[in-house]
């Protein structure tokens, strides 16, 4: 049970300002992309431009429409949002047993895996070189394996830089839920694997929430990757970078604009997960 | 319900020994309780008999059955955790009927069966609450009902009391006693507590080490403690003792306590010369064993003059700390006798009621 202790009237007002100021640093840019994607050129930098209003003047859906109809750019999207769902799967489907595993099986009960330090401090190395390292001769494998400028490519390029985190996440959720949990789930007439499946992994929905949110970001916003291991099938990122250089300001915002709705779909669907009293009630300790 | 039997089970954490040699045989309907310290391998057997671990050597069976090879799903058990280990994601309703679930009963008889589930343990109105939003002792409550829900051969509980405050304790104590009859379940309870294990529990079994050091009825284990080790930790306060010695004179046996002797009868003597590794004993004597008075006791009885240390009223009985040589001993007696701190008091000991270990291996002698 979760009780809040009442705050004095001082304090409360005091933290209720902090989030609106805290609210208000992460919304205003969204909402000044989102209005620019939706006004008039001259409302941005012309005649209208000066004085700012947070109320847009002018009204048109023209720089979304543009986009929208131009072929290379929504089989771009496609693109994106096919490599990086693609990765975020793969990259839950391997760092959930994994961390599953070298917190659970061998030695210790608690401490589990005898080289789980070891191991976790090579997945934490693997994030110490940018991915412009990594890129190259992953670029040369990809080609040789037939997979560079492939969806799948992308998926497998984006899960090698999600996947460490994904298992550090993993491994602190699975930390917290005691091994008694599983154990009951045994002795109740499941075997090991469906015990896993259906009482571990409800318990562990918040980390694997966490996790999928990282990884979606990470392949949804990364450039330099797909760079180089796509050529002719750019995702959306590469898109974006290219049309700034020739595009106006109110085409950049619309661009960044179409970006931006699947983040928020994605975040929204799972955020949902996460919430800290999730797995409480279940355990004294 | 069945019986459940250890046959020279060991198992070892690397170095660390959790069972050692240990053999058991609980009956059917019993209400059987491993005792002992943490780390003495207690809650190590009760895992070993519900399949969460895998002895090294030994073998299990359950009504007959060897059950070495079982999962813990296929041995018909059910297992109350310390923690509880609710399903978080699961209402009360769906926590208590999981194990039916699982062993894909039909609908209706599921909702029977956990209606009467909820209603032997008087959490009807709970039944849509998720666990986050229970109580410690209705958390406990909704462990137990998953447990007996499924009417298995045999309740494995380990320390299911430990988490409640004090007064939910005692009264959750009660219930599973009267619980486990209505039921005429056999149930192996673990607990470090040994007024739990003295009040609930038909035979104990207490375990030090790794081993079962006495199993005996709470009767026995409290009157007859087979090592120094049992008879300083069951009672409360537990039995007091002092360091004595063998002395013989004019054919009588004393135990020398140092400030007095006390006599001992001869066939005790005899046994100490037999038995023991020096002449070198502790004596032991229950704090409820010990009579007090402020006038002197007649001449017949032996009787020593000892200080006062210290009073403490425990309302319904008194306890007096006496200064005995070096050694601070506690007398339970009436709350009406009327004694302070740095007073002389008469005191005598209950025969009948004397302990002797040998000072090596703390074991009983007499």
């Amino acid at each position: 049970m979760i009780h809040l202790k009442r705050r004095p009237l001082l304090r409360s007002a005091a933290f209720t300002l902090l989030v609106i100021g805290v609210a208000f640093i992460i919304i205003f840019p969204l909402y000044v992309v989102t209005k620019n994607a939706f006004v008039e050129e001259k409302e941005i930098i012309g005649r209208l431009a000066w004085p700012w209003s947070p109320i847009p003047q002018t009204f048109t859906t023209k720089w979304v429409y543009h986009l929208l109809t131009e072929s290379k750019l929504v089989s771009s999207l496609t693109l994106t949002i096919f490599s990086t769902l693609l990765s975020v799967g793969i990259s839950l489907l391997l760092a959930t047993p994994a961390a599953w595993a070298l917190v659970r099986v061998g030695g210790k009960r608690r401490t589990g895996f005898r080289a789980t330090g070891f191991i976790m401090t090579f997945a934490v190395m693997s994030r110490m070189f940018p991915s412009i390292t990594v890129g190259i001769p992953l670029a040369v494998t990809l080609m040789r394996l037939m997979l560079h400028d492939t969806v799948w490519g992308l998926a497998i390029g984006f899960t090698l830089f999600s996947l460490p985190y994904s298992l550090i996440v993993m491994k602190s959720q699975f930390e917290t839920i005691p091994p008694e949990l599983e154990e009951a789930a045994m002795v109740d007439g499941y075997s090991r694997f469906s015990a896993f499946i259906k009482v571990t992994l409800p318990a562990a929905a918040p980390g694997m929430a966490t996790a999928a949110i990282f990884s979606f970001l990470f392949a949804w916003g990364e450039l330099t990757l797909p760079l180089l291991i796509t050529s002719a099938n750019r995702p959306l990122s590469v898109m974006i970078w290219r049309y700034l250089r020739g595009a106006t300001m109110a085409q950049g915002s619309a661009i960044a604009f179409i970006q931006l709705i699947p983040v928020l779909i994605f975040t929204y669907v799972l955020q949902r997960f996460l919430k800290p009293e999730y797995l409480a009630g279940a355990f004294k300790y | 319900m069945a019986d459940v039997r250890l046959i020279n089970v060991n198992k070892k954490f690397g170095s660390v020994v959790a069972n050692e040699n240990v053999n058991l045989h609980i009956k059917d309907g019993e209400f059987f309780t491993l005792l002992g310290p943490s780390g003495c391998g207690k809650t190590t057997t009760l895992r070993i008999i519900a399949g969460l671990e895998t002895p090294d050597t030994g073998e299990i069976y359950i009504r007959d059955r060897l059950v070495n090879e079982l999962p813990p799903g296929k041995r018909n058990i059910a297992m109350v955790f310390q923690n509880y280990a609710l399903y978080p994601h699961m209402t009360v309703f769906d926590n208590i009927a999981f194990p039916l679930k699982v062993a894909k009963l039909p609908k209706t008889e599921i909702a029977i069966k956990v209606k009467w589930a909820l209603e032997l343990l008087r959490i009807e109105e709970l039944e849509n609450r998720k666990p986050r939003q229970l109580s410690g002792g209705q958390q406990q409550r909704v462990a137990v009902g998953r447990a007996v829900v499924r009417q298995p051969d045999v309740f494995l509980l380990d320390e299911p009391l430990s988490n409640l405050d004090a007064l939910l304790r005692l009264r959750m104590r009660s219930e599973l006693k009267r619980l486990s009859r209505d039921i005429k379940a056999t149930v192996i309870y673990v607990t470090h507590d040994q007024v739990e294990a003295m009040t609930m529990a038909k035979r104990i079994a207490v375990m030090r080490y790794g081993k079962i050091e006495q199993l005996a009825t709470p009767h026995g284990i409290y009157h007859r403690p087979r090592t120094k080790f049992i008879a300083g930790f069951i009672g409360s306060p537990p039995m007091n003792f002092l360091d004595g010695t063998l002395i013989e004179k004019k054919g009588k046996a004393y135990i020398d306590l140092g400030p007095f002797s006390t006599e001992i009868p001869p066939e005790a003597a005899k046994l100490i010369k037999e038995k023991a590794t020096s002449s070198k004993v502790i004596f032991g004597i229950r704090p409820e064993d010990i009579i007090i008075r402020k006038k002197k006791m007649p001449k017949q009885v032996e009787s020593y003059l000892c200080e006062v240390y210290v009073v403490e009223p425990l309302g319904s009985e008194l306890l007096v700390n006496l200064n005995i040589g070096e050694n601070i001993v506690k007398v339970k007696t009436d709350p009406s006798l009327n004694v302070n701190i740095g007073e002389k008091a008469w005191t005598r000991f209950r025969k009948d009621k004397t302990h002797v270990f040998d000072s090596k291996t703390e074991e009983l002698i007499f």
